[in-house]
Parts: C-alpha cells; structure tokens; sequence
C-alpha cells in the first residue's frame, strides 16, 4: 500500500510534463475501455460486479482525466486505479464474500466428453473460493503477464508475498482438481 | 510452466474473450454518472476498509435556522427552527409495479418495495434482504441522489437468499436516478431517459428512520415540534425550556418530556416507553401524559407545552440524522415530531462514558497525546458497530478492524491486513500504539476524547485536536454562521495550518445539499453532505487518498476529510471544526 500511495502522490500533475492539447476522454474509451473490462471481469470473477468495478474506475478516470491522460502510460494508469478501486472494494467488502460451497464444485467434475469443458469449469469456480489476493495475483500474472514485482508494486506487497501467494493459490487449485 | 498454469492461462484468455464492450454505452454511462456508482445492486453493508459513507441527502429546508445572535459560536442545536422538511411528495412505501416498462405481479410488486421517509431515510425491502440509507431529490427536477447502503445484516446478498432476494427496487436508488410523481401514488424513476421503474403506493406503510445510533443516557433540548400537518412541518420551538430526558439502551427507549428543575422543582410532563425495532421503528409503546412533579404531586401546564406533549404522543418512530445533532421522534408517515439535541457549550461537559458508543461517532483523525512523545495521528472510521483504525508506520498502513457490541465492548479485533500485525521498526511511541490497538478491549468516547481500554497499556485516550507542533497556532477566528451551500460553492484556499505549497479546495455539488470537494496537492475527494453547516455523512471517493500525501498536507485532507462542521467567519473565512467545535482548519477566498 505504501508503494501505491507514493505512487498516487507521483500522478500528481505537478511532476508530469504537460502535453497539450489534452487527448479525449472517448478516445481512449475506445482503446483501452475494453480491456479492463476483460480484467475487471477476471478479477471479480462475475460481469456484474466487473460492470461495477469497470464504472467506478472510469468515473474516477474522468473525473481526473487530466492527470491520466498526462500520464506516460495512460493505460497503466488507468489499470492501477482499477486495480486499486478492487483491492479497495474487497477489503470492503472482506466480511461480505459468497464463499461458494466447496461441495458445489465437487459436483461439478464431470467425466465424459465434456471433460475438457467441465474441467475448465471447475477450475473458473475454483478460482472463485481462492481469498481475493490470491486471485488478483493469478489474474495479473497469469492474463495480465506481470512480472511478479509489477504485481507487487500494483498491489502494494513485496516481491516474495506476491510469489507466496502465487505458490499457495496454485496449490489450492492443485488440491481441488479432480483425481 | 506447469500444466495447472498453462490452462490457468488459456483459461483466464478464454474467458475475457466472452466479455463484449460497448463504448458508446460506457461513454453515456460515465458522463451521465454524478458521483461513482455504487454498486449495481446493493454493495457491502460493512463498509469498512473503504467505509464507504452515504452521498445521500437530506435537506432541512431553504430557510433553515434562526441562530442566536448572542453566541454565533454555538452549534445550532441549540437554536430554534422553523425548518421545513421537503420530501412529503416522495414519503411513504412504494411498491415496483413496473420494471423496464414491464408490469409485475402483485406479488412481486410487493416483494420488492421501498419507503421513503420524511427524515431523509429510505429503506427499501429487496426481496427478503432489506438496505437503507440516505438520500437526497430536488423536487424541481426530480433528480434523486443514494449512497451506499448496507444490508440488514451485512452480507449482500446475504448467504442463502438467492430464491428471495429480488433487487428490481434498487435500481430506483442509483445515482443519476430522476424520480417524478405522477399523481399521489405513483412516482416514475428515469434514469438517462429511460424509464426504469413505476412505484406504486402501498396500502401499509412502514416508518423509515435512521437506525439510532445514540445510545444510553441522554438530555436534550428539545428545538423543534411538528405542527402535525401533512406537510411535515417543523415548527419553531414554542417552550423551549423543556427536555427530553431518558435512556435508550439496545432496542429500549424510556424518555420523558421534562420541565427542568424550577422554583417548584422538576416536571415531568409524558413519557414514553417503547422497544426500537430495526430502523427505529417504535412497538410496545407506553405513553403516560399526567405531568407531575418528582414528589408525585400534580404539576400544572405551562403555556405551550401542550403541543410537545402531543408530539412525544404521537410519536412513532426514533431517528438520528447525525453525530450531535439530537434525535427525532417521528410520527405517522414518517413525518418529523419532535427534534431534540445536545445543549451546546461546555456546560454540557463530556458526554459519559456510560454513553454507549456507536461506530458512527468516533470517525475522524484523532490524535494520541502522551507526554513527551510525537503526537501520533489516528485515523478512525465507523459505521455499523464496526470501526477501522488506521495508523501509519514505517512499515506501512496498520489497519484494525474492530466490531463494538452494544456497550461499546470490542467483539473482534482483526488487522485490516493479517501480513502487518507489528512494525518493529517503529519508534516505541507506535509500537505502543499498534500493542494498544491489538489489545483494545473496550472503546469509549467522551464529547473531545476517544478512549481505547486495552490489555497492552490500560486506558489510551486520543483528541481531535491536532497538535500545535504539528498544526500550528490556530489563528484567531470567529466563526459568526453556519456555511450554507452557496458559500461553500465558492473555491477556497487554505490559510491554516500553513503547508508547504498551497492547498486549494473546490465544492461542487453531488445533490441538492451533498457537496463534493477536492482538493489540490492530494488530489484528494470527498463528499460531504451538510446540512446547517453540520456534516450528516460523507463518502471518501478516494479510500486509499488520504495517505498519498506524505506530511501536513496529507493529514489536513484527513481532517477535511472528516470535518464535523462547516462555519463562515466574521471575515467570510471558511472554517472547518471539529466535533466539539474548535478551529481545524481555515480556508480564504481564491
């Protein structure tokens, strides 16, 4: 978190240099809107809540478009404060998680020829009981092909948690994969 | 790379393929947003890392107080009203008759219905899950403002209430929402245009308030009494010298209309006995009406004092709008009877700390105070008998999650993040702090202190006043009225404490009386909603803002951030208080 503090302070528009005149808003709707959808939605794991998430994030990027489009990466801005608004959310919401009841998942191993599809199913579902840290690290390694230091800059834990966490979230998907 | 990852990879890619995006809809969707969108059905109840507050609103009128001119300091609790409560066309429960132009059955109309209170509350049952919160509308143009709001009990949806929770209602309370009666019993709620429900009056009506966050003994002034019309009037005061005195334990109110002491003693003119349900609502009631003195003896009405009694009579409802401002009695259909509150000034003294505390009360930046140490700034947020304390140290945010029973005991103490549970490279001055707040088994409050009775080092008490050695001397002000939402409209730039580079602060408006601020140097926002120069809520859009600027400029977005009060200066100054009312921080015209 300390890191992502200095982070937000270093976004000020202060320490940027200017570019003028400032790139639309709906541009880079258009080009990056889209993709972090795709990475709210493997990050809250449902559409609805990646809607909320997506919403939320661009709402604060509009509102501050001028500092985000002065950013370097404006992209990479953008998918911090997304990343953020969901570490946010989840430590708000930390008591109010559906765990879904392991249980469920087991029933969901199927044998057949849809094994391929229902294996693929239950490992979506499985992803759903990891704690949300591990699955933020998965996702931002694993789809958004960070190195495990960007991860941790992102989300504001040392190089080796993030690897920690990895290690433990894929033993867990290990332990529940079908015999 | 093993074969888990590599299906963990192409699964990950497979199914962000299955997201489609719209850009165009995203573009309406933002630009049409007045404030973030909370979530698109009900959001966590907890709100607590984040803790989140409500953007809602609820305005006390146009022509609010009369303040006495005699002591322009004082709080307006203390001073009479004739506020007008402007929320009749909405009040009352609302059923979904219709969704997205679709007509709905009668049953499950009424399965997903919400009610709107004259107090500003609403309340909306989704299915079997309930949320309120505040809210704000503009009768002029409909436009309809929420925050977030919690669940009855927490969890959204709660575990197992799938087949029940029916969410139609909610889409009624999002941000940007433009409701417009049509006739008595039907209000349309647009949003972007297009219709999204029809609300339909219900034949029952619950009473919606602010669940009572004050708890235990109280003595208040009584200010202001309906008048008993429809239109939910306040009224100013006609016997100002009268009281309500009494206790309002876990779900038990027991108050009483009181003629403080005279030259023939104390009178007490009705009581009321009632247990509180969820939401205020009051059941059981008992009200006796046969003043008397304390001896038994009969004691005779004064001019006036009838209509109060009538009020606590009638009453039907306990509310709270926010930390010392009082509490409402509320009558039928949710309409305003009675509003009494704190006296103002230090002849009140320190609230007891047999005052069970709530959550709501103690958020704020608070201040630990030991001789001889560095002030340490705490900041704490509450909301639904649970509160966050924050601490920064070398080693980062310390955060603690801790859940208040009723008397104010710690239930759960968890750390905000189980990998920071110690900083062994803090002063010792933090360490005792981080051991204090580990161990922390009871929380108290006084009307300036916040008290933290833990196992590591017995009673810690913090103070909302910042320190001189990091604050500065607070300069002389005189704060003369509350600020109203014109002035706060203007764009201010902080003259106390002195920071390094200028901070400048803009108010805009996120409804008819919340305000949004930011701030530049932190790039800091929030909302605030005011009402009388007092904060009722606030939201901080940025949770993690607060803490991006190192230094004094960080902790003045903390204080401004959890300002308490909003008063204009004899020189047209800004000043922003704290709970007890003493200078936080001054800003002057840009």
């Amino acid at each position: 978190m300390g890191t992502r503090q200095h982070e937000v302070t270093g976004g000020r528009v202060s320490e940027l240099p200017r570019r003028a005149p400032e790139p639309p808003f709906e541009a880079f709707l258009a080009a990056n809107g889209h993709a972090l959808l795709r990475l709210a939605f493997l990050l809250t794991g449902n559409r609805h809540d990646a809607d909320d998430l997506l919403q939320d994030t661009l709402t604060d990027i509009y509102r501050h478009w001028t500092k985000v489009s002065q950013s370097h990466v404006p992209h990479a801005y953008a998918r911090r404060m997304l990343v953020n608004r969901h570490t946010s959310n989840h430590r708000r919401r930390s008591s109010t998680e559906r765990p879904i009841d392991p249980a469920s998942i087991r029933e969901a191993r199927v044998i057949g020829d849809q094994e391929r599809v229902d294996s693929d199913q239950a490992l979506w579902q499985r992803l759903s009981i990891l704690a949300p840290r591990m699955r933020d690290v998965l996702v931002l390694r694993y789809y958004a092909d960070l190195d495990d230091a960007s991860i941790g800059e992102l989300l504001g834990i040392r190089t080796g948690t993030v690897r920690s966490t990895a290690a433990r979230a894929l033993a867990i998907l290990r332990e529940e994969e079908p015999s | 790379m093993t074969d888990l990852e590599d299906r963990l990879r192409t699964l990950l890619s497979d199914r962000a393929d299955e997201i489609d995006f719209d850009p165009s809809a995203w573009e309406q969707r933002i630009e049409s947003a007045p404030s973030p969108r909370r979530s698109r059905y009900a959001v966590a109840g907890l709100a607590l890392a984040a803790a989140a507050a409500l953007v809602g609103a609820v305005a006390l009128g146009s022509a609010v107080l009369d303040r006495r001119e005699s002591d322009p300091t004082s709080p307006p609790a203390t001073t009479s009203t004739n506020a007008t409560v402007r929320y009749s066309p909405l009040a009352g429960t609302w059923e979904t008759s219709a969704s997205d132009g679709v007509p709905r059955t009668a049953e499950e109309a009424a399965r997903s219905r919400i009610t709107f209170g004259e107090s500003g509350w609403w309340r909306a049952d989704a299915g079997c899950v309930v949320v309120g919160g505040f809210f704000g509308w503009d009768p002029q143009t409909g436009s309809f403002g929420a925050g977030d709001y919690g669940p009855s009990n927490g969890a959204m949806p709660p575990k197992g209430t799938d087949d029940c929770y029916d969410p139609t209602v909610l889409s009624g309370v999002w941000p940007g929402s433009v409701i417009t009666p049509q006739g008595p019993d039907t209000l349309i709620v647009r949003n972007g245009g297009k219709e999204f429900l029809r609300l339909t009056r219900a034949q029952s009506s619950d009473l919606p308030v602010r669940a009572v966050p004050a708890r235990g003994s109280i003595d208040y002034a009584v200010i202001a009494v309906g008048d008993g019309q429809s239109d939910g009037l306040l009224v100013r005061n006609p016997a100002p010298w009268l009281h309500l005195r009494g206790t309002i334990a876990a779900n038990r109110a027991e108050v009483s209309l009181v003629r403080p002491e005279s030259a023939e003693g104390e009178c007490v003119l009705a009581s009321l006995t009632a247990t509180i349900q969820p939401g205020g609502r009051l059941t059981d009631r008992q009200v006796s009406s046969e003043p008397r003195f304390s001896n038994g003896s009969s004691c005779r009405l004064l001019p006036n004092e009838g209509a109060a009694i009538a009020a606590l009579k009638a009453s039907e409802a306990l509310g709270r709008l926010a930390p010392d401002r009082g509490i409402f009695l509320l009558g039928p259909a949710g309409m305003v009877n009675l509003q009494a509150t704190p006296e103002a000034g230090p002849a009140v003294g320190p609230l007891v700390r047999s005052e069970v505390l709530a959550a709501e009360t103690v958020s704020g930046l608070w201040w630990t105070n030991s001789g001889g140490s560095d002030p340490i700034p705490v900041f704490i947020r509450g909301r639904q008998g649970r509160v966050l304390a924050i601490i920064n140290t070398p080693c980062g945010l310390i955060m603690r999650n801790i859940a208040l029973g009723d008397a104010g005991e710690v239930v759960a103490n968890e750390a905000g993040d189980p990998s920071l549970t110690g900083c062994a490279k803090a002063p010792p001055s933090v360490r005792s702090l981080i051991a204090t707040l580990e161990s922390v088994r009871e929380i108290a409050m006084t009307r300036a202190e916040l008290m933290f009775v833990s196992e590591a080092s017995g009673l810690l008490t913090l103070s909302t006043q910042p320190p001189e050695s990091v604050w500065g001397h607070a300069p002389s002000v005189t704060p003369v009225r509350p600020a109203s939402a014109d002035d706060l409209r203007e764009d201010w730039r902080l003259r106390y404490p002195v920071t390094s580079e200028p901070l400048e602060i803009s108010f805009g408006s996120a409804s008819n009386t919340a305000r949004y601020w930011t701030m530049s140097g932190c790039a800091g926002q929030g909302t605030a909603l005011v009402i009388d120069g007092y904060v009722a809520d606030r939201e901080p859009l940025g949770f993690s803002l607060p803490f991006a600027c190192p230094g004094l400029p960080g902790l003045v977005e903390m204080g401004l951030d959890q300002a308490y009060q909003y008063w204009m200066g004899a020189d047209r100054e800004l000043i922003v208080r704290t709970r007890e009312g003493t200078t936080l921080l001054v800003f002057e015209r840009r």
